[in-house]
């Protein structure tokens, strides 16, 4: 009788969680949204954003080729680099890339009248959420990051040895590989608060303009508040500090009381975690309404 | 298909004039923006740092302030001169694009996303009369966040000052015409060309948004990258500032190296005309659709 109640016994994944059919749908889901919005003319923008530093840091090898590269030059381009880093991708490029790329993962949907689709199909919208969520992650970070390596090459390369020692024999390398995990980061938490925005609010851009006031007064805020910010753990990353000759730049670039680097990872990480739990929470009670849209 | 029934009669009513036939758009528009609580509130948000402004003029003629301030010995002065009003269309040329932002995108992007352009120019009414007619919203409420209270509190300032005060300052009645004009111009402009190329109204009032944000960033790695102060020239906040300040005869001080106001100005009417040339391109009484 026992052996005969193990024979219908059905499988693990169906009585407990079933976390590898998840894990499918999440790849499933990740590259269709991939297919879908790659390489279209509608993410053109994104690419602009990312890659008008790199066609500027070209220009320099016609404009100044012929000025002398010498270590006093290199330390001033790294200097540079750092406030490009600090000013325009994360605080700017990145910013509104993300803004557009994961509003559009949800709210884009609803415009185009195609969510009741992906709702209709058996997947868990929590999964729904992770999926998507995932693929806007997979395209900011990606080209982004092709625009900080390129950007980086470009800026060296014009250096010659010197350029070369400094990147492989010196803190190049390791400062590279922080730029990249910084703009990783900042993708994962932008992304998880714009796509939590555009789930509660009909129209995000209004809320992400307000995100964007916050982002930039939270440095004259108190610490627990700064907490709630994506610039706030960044800032404790950034490998080379940028000099702040202006009011602006200071409240960009200032950093408060030191926490590792560490810390910073991981408390931007639970910080995206959990406005991704939220996001997920909110999910469940989101009913389509096309007709207000 | 076949039609039976010709039973059409001409519009026996009366006509509404030709030169006024754009505002009837403006009329319907302002009636729904209106319409929104939302809207009023944020409207009237937006005109509470007059109060501010006012208040301050107040206080700087009020006699015991003023004893008050020569017990203390204190070598705060306040006056009401151009830096005040510098001051003031700056905070409110904020303010402007703030609400260009929430009210163009619902003038031009519903029409284009919805088909409504074809029916509004079948009647007789000409692409310029519907730019005229939607340019009018912008035109009149931006108008009421900059100049109006601007020339408002010019005239507190000229009632309730002891001395003789106007005489010497009237000039600063043009400055504040033409420079909140310049703005409302080029913010109606660009924000009507965005709203026309972007169909949806969430998308459009981010295009707008990053429209005027993003280039100023352009034009800040432009600047560290090739070592020049000429990128400044996409930052079109810092070109109304460098307008605004020439306007009032003073230095804009904002950094080290400015842009000449004669760039300014070129730089504005460069894109006011090919934000002219974007809408002229996009609004069509025909839509193409590709698939």
């Amino acid at each position: 009788m026992s052996d005969g109640a193990s024979a219908v016994r059905p499988p693990a994944e169906w009585t407990g969680p079933p976390w590898r059919l998840w894990v499918r749908q999440i790849g499933i889901l990740v590259r269709h949204e991939l297919r879908r919005s790659l390489f279209t003319r509608r993410r053109f923008w994104v690419f602009l954003l990312a890659f008008v530093p790199l066609l500027l840091f070209g220009v320099p090898w016609v404009v100044h080729s012929r000025q002398p590269v010498d270590a006093a030059a290199l330390e001033n381009q790294t200097q540079i680099f750092a406030g490009i880093m600090q000013l325009y991708y994360v605080r700017l490029g990145l910013f509104f890339a993300c803004m557009g790329v994961f509003t559009w993962l949800f709210r884009g949907e609803m415009v185009e009248r195609t969510l009741h689709y992906p709702f209709l199909t058996p997947v868990r919208r929590e999964v729904l959420v992770i999926g998507k969520f995932l693929a806007g992650a997979a395209i900011v970070i990606s080209v982004f990051e092709i625009s900080v390596l390129g950007s980086f090459f470009l800026l060296y390369g014009r250096f010659g040895k010197l350029g070369s020692a400094y990147v492989f024999d010196g803190p190049g390398l390791g400062q590279l590989g922080v730029y990249l995990l910084i703009i990783a980061l900042g993708a994962l938490g932008y992304g998880a608060v714009f796509l939590g925005l555009s789930l509660v609010f009909r129209n995000p851009i209004v809320p992400g303009a307000l995100f964007l006031g916050w982002e930039t007064i939270t440095p004259v805020l108190p610490g627990w508040l700064q907490m709630l910010s994506v610039t706030f753990y960044l800032k404790h990353l950034y490998p080379v500090s940028v000099p702040s000759n202006s009011f602006l730049l200071g409240l960009f670039t200032v950093s408060t009381g030191p926490i590792s680097s560490a810390v910073a990872v991981a408390g931007l990480l639970g910080f995206t975690v959990a406005v991704l739990a939220f996001s997920c929470y909110r999910i469940r009670r989101t009913e389509i309404t096309y007709s207000v849209d | 298909m076949a039609v039976y029934k010709r039973h059409y009669e001409p519009f026996h009513g009366r006509l509404t004039q030709r030169w006024s036939r754009c505002f009837v758009l403006t009329r319907f528009a302002f009636r729904d923006l209106f319409a929104s609580r939302f809207f009023l509130g944020f409207f009237i948000a937006c005109l509470l740092p007059v109060l501010g402004f006012a208040g301050y003029i107040f206080v700087a003629n009020s006699s015991l302030v003023h004893m008050l301030l020569s017990l203390a010995s204190a070598k705060l002065k306040l006056h009401v001169s151009t830096g005040f009003f510098t001051a003031f269309l700056q905070v409110q040329s904020s303010f402007a694009f703030l609400m260009t932002c929430w009210v163009c995108p619902t003038l031009v992007a519903g029409d284009l996303s919805n088909g409504a352009l074809p029916l509004f120019l079948s009647r007789p009414f000409s692409r310029a009369e519907y730019v005229a007619g939607k340019f009018a919203v912008l035109g009149v409420l931006l108008s009421f966040l900059t100049w109006i209270p601007a020339l408002a509190l010019l005239f507190l300032e000229a009632g309730l000052s002891s001395a003789p005060w106007l005489g010497s300052h009237r000039w600063m009645i043009g400055p504040i015409l033409w420079t909140s004009l310049v703005w409302i111009v080029l913010l109606s402009l660009v924000a009507l060309a965005t709203s026309a190329w972007v169909k949806w109204r969430i998308v459009a009032m981010g295009a707008i948004f990053a429209v005027f944000l993003i280039p100023s960033g352009f034009g800040a790695v432009i600047d560290a990258t090739l070592q020049t102060h000429w990128g400044r020239l996409l930052d079109l906040a810092y070109l109304f500032h460098v307008i605004l300040y020439a306007g009032f005869r003073t230095s804009y001080t904002g950094t080290e190296a400015t842009i000449p106001h004669s760039a300014a100005w070129g730089m504005f009417a460069l894109v006011s005309v090919l934000s002219l040339e974007l809408l002229q391109a996009r609004l069509r009484a025909f839509e193409v659709v590709r698939g």
